[in-house]
């Protein structure tokens, strides 16, 4: 059961690593990304990043999908990481029985597109038009989708956030 | 309640705390006293804290260098009367450790704490052919 898929634009960071496990209590993290799935050179400094006790998965997104839905998986508490609310919304929308919650924590302050193009949500949220495009598509899903930086703050609906967009 | 005390030459002390903010969100439960800035006596700030720890409190001092003066000075404040936890050496993984601990912190703890700390603490070399993370059968299991 992926207990929550987070966009993080910094995939597995210090944060990510010592306190969502525990606040989650999940088991194991898969990294949804097709770029950290074919680069030795990510996938190990990743792997350097997951914390100790927690399994680590790093995989495509379309792989991930199959992760999500796999009964061995049912229940086990997993976390899901993904760079983009694009890739996001790819897994949430192929498995939304198996997703608990979607996390829009930070996006799009990396990602080298054009800024001029970007909306930004809320501060450390920098959605593309593709990213903007999935944020709301999520919160069609039926499945809550918040944002949510560090286990000690507020925790806010993405829906709330893109209202006040207008 | 768990309070620590951090005490270092320069602004280690501080720099540590503001990470620690950074990452938890949260550094109240640290005081931070950057020694040697200025001509003043830091030992009175540490008295302070030694003094303010009660019973039930799980409370740590963090100094930076085994054998220098600020370790020297705290450890001949005697901590240990006041059922305070002395370490020395102080980096971030080790205040972080303390900090976000399952376990009551008694000094056995601690010297766990600070032993995965010490391992942690290591030149990065990647090895890019183990990243490999295994099948999704070992994920499972």
């Amino acid at each position: 059961m992926i207990v929550q898929i987070r966009v993080d634009d910094r995939l597995i960071h210090g944060q990510v690593a010592l306190l969502w496990g525990k606040e989650l209590n999940t088991k194991g993290i898969v990294v949804a990304n097709d770029h950290a799935a074919h680069d030795k050179t990510q996938a190990a400094t990743l792997k350097m990043a997951c914390p100790q006790g927690q399994k680590l998965l790093i995989r495509t997104v379309e792989d991930s999908i199959k992760v999500a839905n796999d009964p061995r998986g049912k229940d086990m508490r997993i976390f899901m990481l993904t760079q983009t609310v694009a890739d996001a919304y790819e897994v949430a929308s192929n498995c939304k029985d198996n997703v608990q919650g979607v996390n829009i924590a930070n996006a799009g302050r990396f990602d080298r597109s054009d800024d001029a193009q970007k909306v930004l949500l809320t501060t450390g949220v920098n959605l593309n038009p593709e990213d903007l495009e999935a944020a709301r598509k999520l919160c069609e899903l039926g499945i809550p989708v918040i944002h949510q930086v560090g286990t000690t703050d507020p925790r806010t609906k993405v829906s709330d956030l893109l209202a006040k967009l207008g | 309640m768990r309070k620590f005390l951090i005490a270092s030459h320069g602004r280690v002390a501080s720099g540590i705390k503001s990470a620690v903010g950074i990452l938890t969100h949260d550094d109240s439960a640290i005081t931070a006293v950057d020694c040697y800035l200025d001509e003043s006596d830091f030992t009175p700030q540490i008295q302070e804290f030694l003094d303010s720890v009660q019973e039930g409190d799980e409370a740590v001092v963090f100094t930076d260098l085994l054998g220098g003066s600020v370790c020297n000075k705290v450890t001949q404040m005697h901590p240990e009367r006041y059922g305070v936890i002395h370490v020395t050496g102080v980096n971030l993984i080790t205040v972080l450790g303390c900090l976000l601990s399952d376990e009551p912190l008694t000094p056995e703890v601690v010297d766990g704490v600070v032993e995965t700390g010490a391992s942690l603490i290591q030149r990065v070399a990647v090895d890019e052919e183990e990243a490999d993370d295994g099948s999704d059968g070992d994920f499972f299991a």
